[in-house]
C-alpha cells in the first residue's frame, strides 16, 4: 500500500485527523515561541548548517580523530557496514557478557537497523524505556514520529493498554497516573538490566565523547546502572569540537519541542570505573550518499522532528502512512535512496510549501530535494505508481509547468495571505481546517527556473 | 570494515567548506534571569538568606525523607554510604544532594559531573534532587557554558540538568517526574 492509500485510511477518521493535526501544530507553535526568544536564531541556523557542511567534507578525518580519542578514553569502538553488521556487533557484545536483558533508550538508528527483533530472535529481552517507545513496543508498532513516537495514540488507548499489560485501573486515562505506572514498571527493569543501549545525538571528535539528549532520564538510568553501556550512532553524528555543542544544544530542543534545552544533556566520555563502554559507528548507506551532489546534505539532519510538526501532509496523514523508519519531509528525501521503487511515492507526499526548510535548524533544502527526487523518479519511469487518486493533483502539476506555476503561486499566496476559509478551496485537501505555517520566502518557481527544471 | 568505510568516505565526500566562527553573543548572565529560567523548567529555586543554613532549607522542603545520599561533605545531613555498593543498590533513594558547577541563564541548565559523584546514577535514581549552586557561577548561554568547561577540570561523565525529569509522551500532556527525579530544588548560596 502506498502513502496515499495509507493516508486515505488515516484521514477517513476526520476527528482523529484533526486531533493529530492539532497536537503537532501545538508543538510547532511552542517551537515558534521558543525561537522568538533567541535574537540570534537565524545566525545559529546558519552556523549549525555550516558546521555540518564542514564535517561532511572532512568526515573521514573527523571519524578517525574521534576513534583515536575514544580509544584513549578506554572506550571500545566498532564499525558497522550496514544494519545487519550493527545488530551482530551489539549481539556479540551482549553474548560475550552473557547478557539476556537489556534496556534501550530512544534511538532512530536502532529502529533503522531493526535491532529489537534481531536481539529478541536471539533470546535477549529488549525493553524500550522511553515512555512513548514503551507504549508502541507494547502495541507492537513502529514509532510514528522521531521525537514523539506515540503521538498518534490517544490517552484512552494508553489507559486501556496499561490496564491490560500493567494492571492499571480500568478506564483510568489520566496521564499522570499512567506515567507513574510506567515509571514503576520500568524501574523494575532498570534495576535488573545488565546492558544498556542508547542512541547518540552528537559525537565530539576532539574529546571522543558522545552526547545524549533526553527528557525522561531513562537513558541515564540504564547507562549508569548496567555494567555494559552501548551507544549506537550513524557516522554523520560527528562534530569537530566541544564548542560546537554550544550551537547544537541551543537549536535541538527548541526546534524539537520548544524547550530551551532537554532536561538531560549527558556527556559520556569514559566508562564507569567498573563498567565497559562501547560505541558502534554505523554506515548503512551514508558513505554512498555523500557522493550524491543533490541529496547528500540530508546527512546534516539532527533528527529534531521540526519538519514533521510543520508539514501539512504529515500532520494530516500520520507517520505510519510513510512506511519508512523516518517519516515526514526528511523521511521522504531519505527513503528513495534506500529503495527508489518502493518509496517512489514519498517525494510526492508534499505540497512543496517549503515550511520544512523554514524550520529546519540545519537548513537542509528539503523541499528542493523533494522536487529533485520527483525528477529522478520521473526519469526512472516510476511515475506510473503516482496515478493514485490523491496524488493526481501534484503529479499532473508536475507534468504541466503552467499549472505548477499557478499552483505554487496559489499555495504561497494562500499560505501567507488568505484566511482559513479561503485556503480550503486550494487543491491541497490535506490542509483543510488548518491554520497554515508561514510560506517559504524564496519562491520555488524561481528556483525551478534557475535550475532549469 | 573500518577501512572500507573510511575509503568510501574519502572518495565520496563533498568539498571542504571552512568551519564558521562562533561569535560571542554576550547573552545576559544575571542571577535573576537564571532563576526565572529554572522556574520555566519546573525547578524550585531558593536563594539562601543571610541567616539561613542549607540544612534548614533542605529540611523544610523534605522533612520526612528516609534514604538520602549527600555528596557534599560541607553539608551536615547524614546520608547512606554508597562507596562499596553497586549502582542499582542505591535504589530506593528518596533524596540526593549534589554540587552544581555552574548554571546557564538561557535555559536554566546546571552542569553536574562525576568529580562530585560517587556514582553517576545518583542524580537520576533519586525521587527528589537538590543541587547546590554558587551564585557567582552563572553563565549566559551554552557557548559560554562550553567555554567555561574548557577551564573546568576534565570529567569522565558530565550532564546539564534542566529541571526534574519530564515527559509529554501521552497526548502531549506534560507530566513532571518521568523516570528520573520528580522534583528539583536548586539552592543558590
Ligand atoms: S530535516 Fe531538519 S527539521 Fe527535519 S528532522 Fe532533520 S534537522 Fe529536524
Amino acid at each position: 500500500m502506498n502513502h496515499a492509500k495509507k493516508a486515505e485510511i488515516f484521514i477517513a477518521n476526520t476527528e482523529r485527523t484533526d486531533w493529530h493535526d492539532q497536537a503537532l501544530w501545538f508543538i510547532r507553535s511552542k517551537r515558534d515561541i521558543a525561537i522568538n526568544k533567541v535574537a540570534e536564531w537565524e545566525q545559529l541556523r546558519d552556523i549549525a548548517s555550516q558546521i555540518k557542511a564542514h564535517v561532511l567534507g572532512n568526515l573521514d578525518n573527523y571519524l578517525l580523530e574521534f576513534e583515536k580519542n575514544a580509544l584513549a578514553n578506554g572506550v571500545h569502538i566498532h564499525w558497522a557496514e550496514d544494519g545487519e553488521a550493527h545488530n551482530k556487533i551489539v549481539h556479540g557484545i551482549l553474548k560475550k557478557h552473557k547478557i539476556t536483558k537489556v534496556v534501550k533508550s530512544k534511538s532512530m538508528l536502532t529502529e533503522e537497523c531493526h535491532l529489537n527483533p534481531y536481539l529478541e530472535s536471539n533470546g535477549i529481552e529488549v525493553m524500550d524505556t522511553d515512555l512513548g517507545e514503551r507504549i508502541i513496543q507494547m502495541r507492537n508498532e513502529p514509532p510514528s514520529h522521531i521525537v514523539l513516537p506515540a503521538i498518534h495514540i490517544k490517552k484512552e488507548e494508553v489507559g486501556e493498554l496499561f490496564h491490560e499489560q500493567l494492571n492499571t485501573e480500568k478506564g483510568n486515562a489520566d496521564p499522570d497516573y499512567l506515567t507513574n505506572a510506567a515509571r514503576l514498571h520500568l524501574r523494575e527493569k532498570f534495576l535488573v538490566c545488565e546492558g544498556a543501549i542508547t542512541g547518540v545525538n552528537f559525537a565530539v571528535a576532539e574529546t571522543g565523547e558522545v552526547v545524549v539528549c533526553t527528557n525522561e532520564g531513562n537513558a541515564d538510568m540504564g547507562t549508569h546502572i548496567a555494567p555494559i553501556q552501548i551507544h549506537c550512532m550513524g557516522l554523520e553524528k560527528i562534530i569537530p569540537k566541544r564548542e560546537h555543542l554550544g550551537v547544537f544544544t541551543r537549536v535541538l530542543a527548541r526546534s524539537a519541542t520548544g524547550q530551551a534545552i532537554t532536561v538531560y544533556t549527558s556527556h559520556h566520555k569514559k566508562p564507569k570505573p567498573t563498567g565497559e563502554m562501547h560505541i558502534v559507528i554505523v554506515d548503512n548507506g551514508r558513505s554512498e550518499k555523500l557522493a550524491q551532489k543533490d541529496f547528500y546534505s540530508s546527512l546534516k539532519c539532527i533528527r529534531c522532528g521540526a519538519c514533521m510538526n510543520t508539514c501539512p501532509i504529515y500532520r494530516r496523514s500520520g507517520g505510519h502512512s510513510y512506511q519508512f523508519t523516518i517519516p515526514g519531509p526528511i523521511g521522504s528525501i531519505l527513503a528513495p535512496n534506500t529503495d527508489l521503487k518502493k518509496h517512489s511515492d514519498l517525494p510526492f507526499a508534499s505540497t512543496l510549501c517549503g515550511s520544512c526548510e523554514d524550520v529546519c535548524p540545519v537548513k537542509i533544502d528539503i523541499a528542493h530535494q523533494l522536487y529533485k527526487w520527483r525528477q529522478v523518479i520521473g526519469k526512472e519511469g516510476h511515475l506510473g505508481k503516482m496515478k493514485e487518486k490523491s496524488m493526481k493533483i501534484t503529479a499532473s502539476i508536475l507534468k504541466n509547468e503552467k499549472k505548477f506555476k499557478f499552483y505554487t503561486k496559489m499555495m504561497r499566496f494562500s499560505l501567507r495571505k488568505l484566511p482559513k476559509s479561503m485556503f480550503n478551496i486550494s487543491p491541497n485537501k490535506w490542509a483543510k481546517n488548518r491554520a497554515m505555517p508561514p510560506a517559504a520566502k524564496e519562491s520555488f518557481r524561481e528556483w525551478v527556473k534557475k535550475s532549469g527544471g | 570494515m573500518k577501512n572500507q568505510i573510511i575509503n568510501r568516505i574519502k572518495s565520496n565526500k563533498p568539498e571542504n567548506i571552512d568551519l564558521p566562527k562562533i561569535p560571542n553573543f554576550g547573552n545576559n548572565d544575571s542571577l535573576l534571569s537564571f532563576i526565572e529560567a529554572s522556574k520555566t523548567s519546573a525547578a524550585t529555586v531558593v536563594h539562601i538568606a543571610e541567616n539561613q543554613s542549607i540544612e534548614e532549607v533542605i529540611q523544610t522542603h523534605f522533612s520526612n525523607h528516609q534514604r538520602i545520599v549527600n555528596t557534599i561533605p560541607e553539608i551536615d545531613i547524614e546520608g547512606i554510604e554508597t562507596k562499596n555498593i553497586a549502582p542499582r543498590d542505591i535504589h530506593p533513594l528518596d533524596l540526593a544532594i549534589v554540587q552544581g558547577a555552574f548554571g546557564v541563564v538561557e535555559n536554566g541548565a546546571i552542569w553536574v559531573d562525576n568529580q562530585h559523584l560517587p556514582h553517576r546514577v545518583i542524580p537520576f535514581i533519586a525521587e527528589h534532587l537538590v543541587i547546590i549552586l554558587d551564585k557567582r557561577n552563572i553563565v549566559g548561554d551554552m557557548h559560554d557554558a562550553y567555554r567555561r568547561l574548557e577551564t573546568h577540570s576534565d570529567s569522565d561523565f558530565g550532564v546539564f540538568i534542566a529541571g526534574p525529569s519530564k515527559t509529554a509522551d501521552i497526548e502531549q500532556c506534560l507530566v513532571i517526574g518521568a523516570q528520573g527525579p520528580r522534583s528539583l530544588l536548586v539552592i543558590i548560596v
